[in-house]
């Protein structure tokens, strides 16, 4: 009853939405204001209908209403609350009207908040946000709708995916789903400007501010799913290079090209057609990543023609790609050139350029590293793997050359070959990386790498990291003394450019956790209660008590207490597990680890055997500075939020005049 | 050129430096390393204890204890379950593509930005653009002009 309503609310919701875009573009093309307004009202009433939708599945989640076939597959009676709560999306359909839900707030907000210099292409915004959340609505009411019938009515669901039942994977969807609408604005902002043919200086504040607020969910997003394989899976990493998180960091990566291309328009005006093309690949891949994780093309080309959603998704792209080249071929003309003379050469601009390419390059490494199965499949009929090792091969290479480029970027000036004080920087830099290199060294135990290349890598990493790190702060410095070490009016005026710090300071820190992996040691032991075992400068003891058992919400969980000694003394209990729930026959890992600054200590427990003697089977994990890699992304954060709040970045002039509506 | 010649004896240094380890370990941990998990997705044979993967790795550590090499054990997979096993396409026919085209990319692409965007910059004439500086000189002579005929 109450699921044939909440269908019934989707199917307004497309309707309206098809209205919307259809109205929109009319009022575009006609300059038609009060067409234009009921498109808005359109957008509106989506989101007001679409959040009522929402309400029913919530609702039926909690009240465990089991005849719609989306709760029984992801609820049960035992389930608590907070696991009814996020069973949401916790599976297709749930996922993918989650996702249409916000791209609908995201479009009512972008639709209410715009500002008056880009009222004339409102309209566009208005018809291309639409438009998407048209398709997706449609989807949500044949291929993927959560509210399908379940008959005859079950009296207890099936439960939820055992793996998903964390906190983490709790919050890490919706971070993402919002990541990714928020990147829909900008590219709806590109195509309105093409349509146009004009970018205007509050084109850039709006776009700017749309993509590094995704950008700082992104990366807060991609880090908890990151944390979520880490605590969950049990095989003691945290990155993969699955097709999953690959196309989840596509969209991140297309967002950092993006800011970057838009200080260099903010700044002298070049480059407005690449972010304009970014901002569009940034949106095009958020899509293209569901693709290929929810076609099922990426196990192989031939189970996608078993989900009828494949099929849909690769029409939506196939027309977006061509809707939008068409729309650039014959409408990139009008986007006027800078007005500046003087620039590129040796200069901040090129250096930013630079950094494009890079991450472009690297786009195109991952793509090709995750799409090339698929191809080659279709091509020659065999099937191959790229996995970690293809990708760990090239982005090292182009890590540190991000390093070098970033501390040139950051030091030189706009259409100015020469380096402020670029001696004095250069060579404290250079000779301050030694020390810094080498109390990384003692402290991070690099002594205990294995092979020699991987020592190189990392000695490589950890000196340009600390050179770029000197170069950074001595150029902040540097900027600090022009305005008279007032440092209160500094931070007011460059809310950007100090965020930007400390973003880059936070991506170096980053840099310094992934080189932890080059060192990483694993060790697997069979152990009997009150057997220690030596590893790294610890003993490892096996508690007396052996084998317990536990009550866990909903799971039971079988664990041991291993204790944790250095010099004689108990440091830490580490207590791994495995859990079983009740709707699945097979053990899961419930990982434990403990973490100082340096590394972790991570042990899952891979077999245990009560009758043996309370035998168990550990497999131990010495996993250094991955805490760096967490902490990392906090100050990555942080600073994309500080500039987030600049309301000083573009806006170099206000001089454009929209345009007048023709028919008022 | 001194610092980089130092740098190069400091990673000399180290590099004698690091810990040497039990071989086998680490034999088996780079062959089980470079085989794909059958059953999981993005995980090698070493990160995963499924099933599947915890008989390779006996079959693994067998031929190990047997005296093959590394090429031998992983020409044996190849030929049981076909290039697929192998986390790392093999770099022939076809499959060299995958590398070849981002080494492509990261050596002409800079090529091509260079002279299609760098050389070739749009005329600012054909959009009838006036530059900044233009204008700035522009107003600094009127402002002369007015300047000299007030005095």
């Amino acid at each position: 009853m109450l699921g044939d309503l909440g269908f019934f609310l989707l199917l307004i919701c497309s309707v309206v939405s098809v209205y919307g875009c259809i109205s929109a573009t009319i009022a575009a093309k006609l300059r038609h204001k009060k067409l234009y307004k009921s498109s808005q009202y359109a957008v509106f009433l989506t989101g007001a209908l679409s959040l009522c939708s929402a309400g029913i599945l919530w609702y039926m989640l909690i009240t465990h209403d089991y005849s719609v076939a989306y709760v029984v597959k992801n609820s049960s009676n035992d389930l608590p609350l907070i696991f009814r709560i996020t069973a949401f999306w916790s599976a297709m359909e749930g996922s993918h009207f989650l996702w249409t839900l916000f791209i609908t707030l995201a479009s009512c907000v972008a639709l209410a908040t715009y500002q008056k210099d880009n009222e004339h292409i409102m309209p566009y915004v208005s018809a291309f946000l639409q438009g998407v959340m048209a398709w997706m609505f449609i989807l949500a009411i044949t291929y993927s709708d959560p509210f399908a019938t379940q008959f005859p009515p079950v009296a207890n669901g099936t439960g939820m995916n055992e793996l998903l039942q964390n906190y983490y994977m709790a919050i890490h969807p919706p971070m993402l789903f919002i990541g990714y609408v928020a990147l829909a604005v900008p590219a709806a902002y590109s195509i309105a400007a093409l349509c146009y043919g004009d970018v205007t200086e509050g084109w850039l504040r709006t776009v700017r501010r749309w993509t590094v607020f995704a950008w700082v969910l992104l990366t807060a997003a991609i880090t908890l799913g990151g944390r979520w394989a880490y605590v969950e899976l049990g095989w003691g990493g945290y990155w993969a290079w699955d097709p999953v998180e690959n196309s989840s960091l596509m969209p991140w990566l297309f967002a950092t090209a993006s800011m970057h291309s838009l200080i260099v328009q903010d700044k002298i005006g070049q480059l407005k057609r690449l972010s304009i093309v970014l901002a569009v690949f940034g949106f095009f891949m958020c899509f293209w990543g569901t693709f290929i994780t929810r076609s099922g093309v990426i196990s192989s080309v031939h189970s996608f023609a078993l989900s009828p959603i494949g099929p849909a998704y690769l029409y939506f792209l196939a027309g977006i790609l061509l809707i939008t080249s068409i729309i650039f071929a014959f409408r990139a003309f009008l986007i006027l050139p800078s007005d500046v003379d003087k620039a590129w050469g040796i200069s901040k601009e090129s250096a930013l350029m630079i950094t494009q390419f890079l991450t472009i390059s690297f786009i195109t490494i991952i793509f090709i590293g995750t799409m090339f199965p698929v191809i080659s499949e279709a091509i020659t009929g065999q099937k191959i793997t790229i996995q970690a090792p293809y990708f760990n091969s090239f982005s090292p290479f182009i890590g540190f050359a991000t390093i070098i480029v970033m501390a040139f970027g950051n030091l030189m000036r706009f259409q100015s070959p020469k380096i402020p004080g670029g001696k004095k920087i250069m060579i404290t830099a250079l000779l301050g990386s030694f020390p810094l290199t080498a109390i990384f060294y003692y402290l991070g135990d690099l002594h205990l790498t294995v092979q020699t290349y991987q020592m190189v890598a990392q000695l490589i990493g950890c000196y340009l990291v600390g050179w770029c790190g000197i170069c950074l702060t001595m150029d902040y410095l540097q900027k600090l003394k022009i305005v008279g070490n007032r440092f209160g009016l500094f931070i007011k005026r460059n809310l950007g450019y100090n965020g930007a710090y400390i973003a880059h300071i936070g991506f170096l820190i980053a840099i310094l956790g992934f080189l932890g992996n080059y060192r990483g040691m694993r060790e697997e032991y069979v152990m009997t209660p009150g057997q220690a075992e030596a590893i790294y400068g610890y003993q490892l003891r096996y508690d007396n008590s052996g084998i317990k058992t536990k009550k866990v919400e909903n799971a039971k969980v079988t664990f041991v207490t291993m204790n944790l000694e250095k010099n004689g003394k108990v440091v830490a209990h580490i207590e791994p597990g495995r859990s079983l729930y009740p709707t699945k026959p097979e053990y899961l890992h419930e990982v434990d680890f403990y973490g100082n600054f340096w590394h972790d200590i991570y042990i899952s427990l891979a077999g245990f055997d009560p009758s043996k003697n309370n035998e168990i089977t550990l497999q131990v994990y010495v996993n250094p500075t991955v805490r760096l890699v967490w902490l990392s992304v906090i100050i990555m954060c942080i600073g994309g939020t500080i500039a987030l709040l600049d309301g000083r970045r573009g806006q170099r002039s206000k001089d454009v005049v929209a345009a007048k509506w023709e028919v008022a | 050129m001194k610092i980089l010649y130092i740098f190069i004896l400091m990673m000399g240094f180290f590099g004698v430096q690091a810990v040497a380890q039990d071989n086998n370990k680490i034999d088996f941990e780079n062959i089980a390393g470079e085989l794909r998990c059958p059953t999981c997705t993005g995980l090698s044979v070493l990160d995963s204890d499924a099933e599947f993967s915890n008989k390779i790795k006996d079959i693994v550590k067998e031929k190990l204890k047997e005296g093959k090499n590394k090429d031998q054990i992983l020409e044996f997979f190849v030929g049981r379950y076909g290039p697929w096993i192998l986390r790392e396409p093999p770099k022939e026919g076809l499959n060299l593509l995958a590398w070849l085209i981002p080494l492509l990319v990261i050596i002409l692409g800079p090529l091509f930005v260079w002279f299609r965007f760098w050389k070739h910059q749009p005329n600012k004439v054909d959009y009838q653009l006036v530059s900044r500086e233009e204008i700035l000189e522009k107003f600094h002579k009127e402002l002369k002009t007015i300047q000299s005929k007030k005095g």
